[in-house]
């Protein structure tokens, strides 16, 4: 992605604070809908002014600005208070708070959960009110998330530094990544074709390199690559023979039987 | 048969007597005996296409027309049904079944030349000893990670250069979940949703080997190329014992699928016969189906041709081919099978078969309800793939000449038909052309840059290079048995280039005849010239066996000398339909043996009596006449 600043932001962030821009003037009070904003944040210090600098003159929102100052925190949604859950509901979205009417956790629906979770019951009365209200807290926060509009988001695969200089430094493959690998060639024949260097010390020929089939000619030796390849793999199978795992399909269950690591056994080979 | 006895059987025969002793209708039918009775000239047996006019044929009335022998029986019904027009009409193609349509989807899987595997630093090996290419991740570990190993991307780019594929800038990896015990993780990482390379194409052409039918040439289409992990390799011993080897576990495979664009069994064997040249060209994957390193699934479904916007019929699979022809053979007998199903009422059901080579028929291995449902997810652990285009570039710039254009060039520059054009290329592994093109190089140093007669030069020479060079190491006569080597850059220990360049450049000039030169080929090839000579020109020279070419008034003074007494001959040349090339020959040779063989070039000599029978021997029959 090109851009003629740099950034700090992803493209998703990007896009989601573009909506949110151009779907009105930033005004904590007037957010529908959303769980997430519009909540003013209960530890936030007195001063929550507009925050956005709306006035029609700055044409393009500065980020840093936007960010500076939370809109919300996580413990608005998570309100053990119900003095305070009382409070927020005439300020917050009437959408949240019908879901948690509906299907709000009874005492008997608790000790069906602590049943099937094998925890033991609650010991006093002040302990389960506070189970429930812990519940109740846990469930509003995760129907707020899941409450969030992801139209046109691509599904998170993994946390990465997704940023332009995230992608170059870390996913990226140029032609100055593999210069080393490339030098390790030949330029062969006629046909100016390049051909890698094997390592075993076999040439570089121009055609098929491996002519023999499987099981035929002398098995090579070669070093063992440091720090990958000298551990002992075999250390951990419950059956060896020889240098071969040895696996028993069928009925015959070979997991449980002591480990035999055989002798020099004839390592006669056929592809199945 | 009753013993006829000898007198009687020696007056027929050198007489033409019937015994009249007995009554001419004898009780022991007399036949003539076919066997030629050892030492009486066989007066009846001469072969009735002789020439000499004193022969006396069987008179007619002693063969008897109740024994007609089998064969003469078979042609004769052969040719009356011929003619009544019932022969059955031999269907020597078995590539197109009238009334159906054959539509064939290749996926070929290839193992890439690398030096590490694709998410773990361990070497790549072939036939090491088992488990000792193993890292953490590749046996599946607690706490180990993939690493993408970026070497890998060269031969993997380089193939999807080679079949003409776009790169896509933006790639990711996928798990694809099955549980087996050569794949210690549960899954296998691919490429599902956004492979590396899509929208390729390959050009068959007839040289290739592809079905009569399909004509010319056809394109075929590649969807996607991808790169994905290898598994382990199981050998089974016991009953149900398998002895694993995880040296192949994580060894990078590219996986390419094709659209469903062929039509013919033997053009889906030339098109993987063709992805494993090219990709062996391209240095992408150089093991070839023989030792595992390739290996194709097809999908094969017919319809009828009647309705040409049918859908396509259900497709089945055919897993694990190993050879070129397994490829043809199974989707030859997995159509018939189709049909036979269709045409019976029934229904093909969606499956993967298997084949065994010499079998007719390919077998179940698993049915629709043992589908696997692969839960395709992208991989968490291991980043998206983006490549940069001065990769791209720079490999598709230095890729060389691919094979095709080679063969282009031998046959636009040098005049050779396609199939000698694929020969010399295929010899030796490439080796044998890396030779032609030094000898090339040598010649041209010899001839001069300003010789008009270049081109039959260098025909010449591949000629030799294909057949006679060929002859030599099959000759079982040769004492010293090591065989004929050329080496990678082109170089031959027992017929060095110069040798042979020596050679065939006096053979050009006509210095020397083709079986003085053919002699001297032989004389090298044994080690002769450098030993006992110091060069052919040398040897040439001691043995004097330069060719010193009759003139024009000895090579009609041999004409007249072979003329003579051959009237019969001559005579055919008077008024013809058709010129008596064989007579012509047949006079040549007569020059050539009557005269000195060394000296004598055939095709002058056969100029030469085709004037001299213009000029004067037949004209002087006329007159004669």
């Amino acid at each position: 992605m090109k851009t003629t600043t740099p950034t700090a932001m992803c493209t998703q962030c990007r896009t989601a604070l573009r909506r949110r821009l151009q779907a009105g003037q930033w005004r904590p009070q007037q957010q529908p809908r959303r769980a997430l904003e519009g909540r003013r944040s209960v530890s936030s210090s007195a001063a929550t002014p507009d925050l956005a600098p709306s006035p029609p003159s700055s044409t393009r929102p500065n980020p840093r600005d936007i960010l500076s100052k939370p809109t919300w925190s996580v413990r608005s949604l998570l309100a053990p208070n119900p003095a305070k859950d009382a409070a927020s509901t005439t300020t917050g979205s009437p959408a949240a708070e019908p879901e948690a009417d509906s299907d709000s956790i009874t005492p008997q629906t608790l000790h069906h959960l602590l049943r099937l979770s094998a925890l033991p019951p609650a010991a006093s009365a002040a302990e389960e009110a506070g189970l429930l209200a812990t519940l109740r807290a846990q469930l509003r926060f995760v129907r707020a998330v899941q409450g969030v509009d992801t139209r046109g988001v691509r599904p998170l695969v993994a946390v990465r530094d997704e940023t332009a200089a995230g992608v170059a430094a870390e996913q990226t493959v140029g032609l100055a990544a593999l210069r080393g690998a490339l030098a390790r060639e030949d330029i062969v024949g006629h046909n100016r074709r390049p051909r890698r260097r094997r390592e075993d010390g076999a040439a570089a020929g121009t055609g098929l390199a491996r002519t023999q089939a499987p099981g035929q000619g002398k098995k090579q030796r070669r070093e063992a690559v440091a720090g990958v390849e000298d551990w002992d793999v075999l250390a951990g199978a419950t059956m060896t023979a020889g240098r071969y795992f040895v696996v028993r399909s069928g009925n015959g269950s070979g997991s449980t039987s002591p480990a035999a690591k055989g002798g020099s056994t004839a390592e006669a080979v056929k592809e199945p | 048969m009753p013993r006829i006895p000898v007198v009687t059987l020696s007056r027929y025969l050198l007489r033409g007597e019937l015994p009249h002793r007995e009554c001419l209708r004898l009780s022991r039918p007399l036949r003539p005996t076919r066997r030629p009775v050892p030492g009486a000239p066989s007066l009846g047996l001469r072969p009735l296409h002789s020439e000499s006019a004193s022969s006396a044929s069987v008179p007619a009335s002693i063969q008897t027309p109740a024994h007609v022998p089998l064969r003469k029986q078979m042609k004769d019904e052969a040719k009356k049904a011929k003619a009544l027009g019932k022969k059955k009409k031999k269907n020597a193609s078995n590539q197109v079944i009238e009334g159906w349509e054959l539509t064939v989807g290749i996926e070929i899987h290839a193992q890439l030349n690398t030096a590490r595997k694709l998410f773990s630093a361990a070497a790549t090996s072939f036939n090491d000893d088992p488990n000792t290419h193993v890292a953490y991740f590749d046996l599946a570990t607690p706490g180990s990670m993939p690493i993408f190993q970026r070497e890998t991307l060269i031969p993997a780019l380089r193939a999807a250069l080679a079949l003409n594929c776009e790169v896509q800038p933006r790639s990711s990896f996928d798990r694809k979940h099955y549980f087996h015990w050569d794949q210690p993780s549960g899954y296998q990482i691919t490429q599902y949703y956004e492979p590396f390379a899509r929208d390729g194409r390959i050009w068959l052409q007839s040289r290739d080997g592809i079905a009569a039918e399909d004509g010319d040439g056809i394109p075929v289409r590649i969807k996607q190329v991808q790169m994905e992990q290898d598994t382990a390799k199981t050998m089974a011993q016991a009953e149900s014992t398998h002895w694993i080897d995880f040296n192949r576990t994580g060894l990078p495979l590219i996986e390419i699928i094709t659209h469903p664009d062929i039509h013919h069994p033997a053009t889906a064997a030339a098109l993987v016969r063709k992805v494993q040249i090219l990709l062996n060209a391209v240095d992408a994957c150089v093991s070839g189906m023989e030792t595992g390193g390739l290996r194709a699934d097809v999908n094969v479904s017919v319809r009828r041709t009647d309705d040409p916007n049918a859908p396509l019929g259900t497709r089945t699979e055919i897993k694990n081919l190993s050879s070129f022809k397994a490829v043809e053979d199974a989707i030859i007998a997995e159509r018939d099978r189709q049909i036979a199903v269709l045409d019976a009422g029934g229904v093909v059901e969606s499956e993967t078969r298997g084949w065994s080579i010499g079998s007719t028929e390919t077998r179940r291995l698993r049915g629709k309800e043992g589908e696997v449902d692969y839960r395709y997810m992208p991989d968490p652990d291991l980043a998206p793939l983006v490549i940069q285009n001065d990769l791209v570039n720079h490999l598709q710039e230095s890729m060389g000449q691919l094979p095709d254009a080679e063969v282009d060039e031998l046959v636009r520059d040098f005049g050779l038909t396609p199939k000698d054009a694929l020969s010399l290329v295929a010899l030796d592994d490439g080796r044998r052309i890396e030779y032609f093109w030094n000898v090339i190089d040598a010649l041209s140093a010899r001839l001069g840059p300003d010789c008009t007669t270049r081109l039959s030069c260098f025909q010449l020479a591949a000629n030799w290079i294909l057949h006679e060079l060929g002859r030599l190491a099959a000759n079982p006569h040769d004492d010293a048995s090591r065989d004929l080597i050329f080496t990678s850059d082109g170089q031959c220990d027992r017929v060095s280039v110069d040798a042979l360049a020596d050679i065939l450049h006096l053979l050009h000039q006509r210095k020397i005849t083709a079986k003085v030169a053919k002699e001297l080929l032989w004389v090298v090839y044994r080690g002769i010239v450098p030993s006992q000579y110091d060069s052919i020109v040398d040897a040439v020279e001691t043995e004097n066996m330069w060719f010193r070419e009759l003139s024009e008034e000895e090579y009609n003074e041999l004409a007249d000398s072979a003329v003579d007494g051959q009237d019969g001959i001559l005579q055919q040349f008077v008024n013809y339909k058709q010129y008596p090339q064989g007579k012509l020959m047949f006079l040549v040779g007569r020059m050539v043996r009557l005269g000195p063989e060394e000296r004598i070039d055939p095709k002058n000599a056969e100029i030469v009596m085709r004037q001299a029978l213009e000029e004067r021997y037949i004209p002087a029959l006329r007159q004669d006449a």
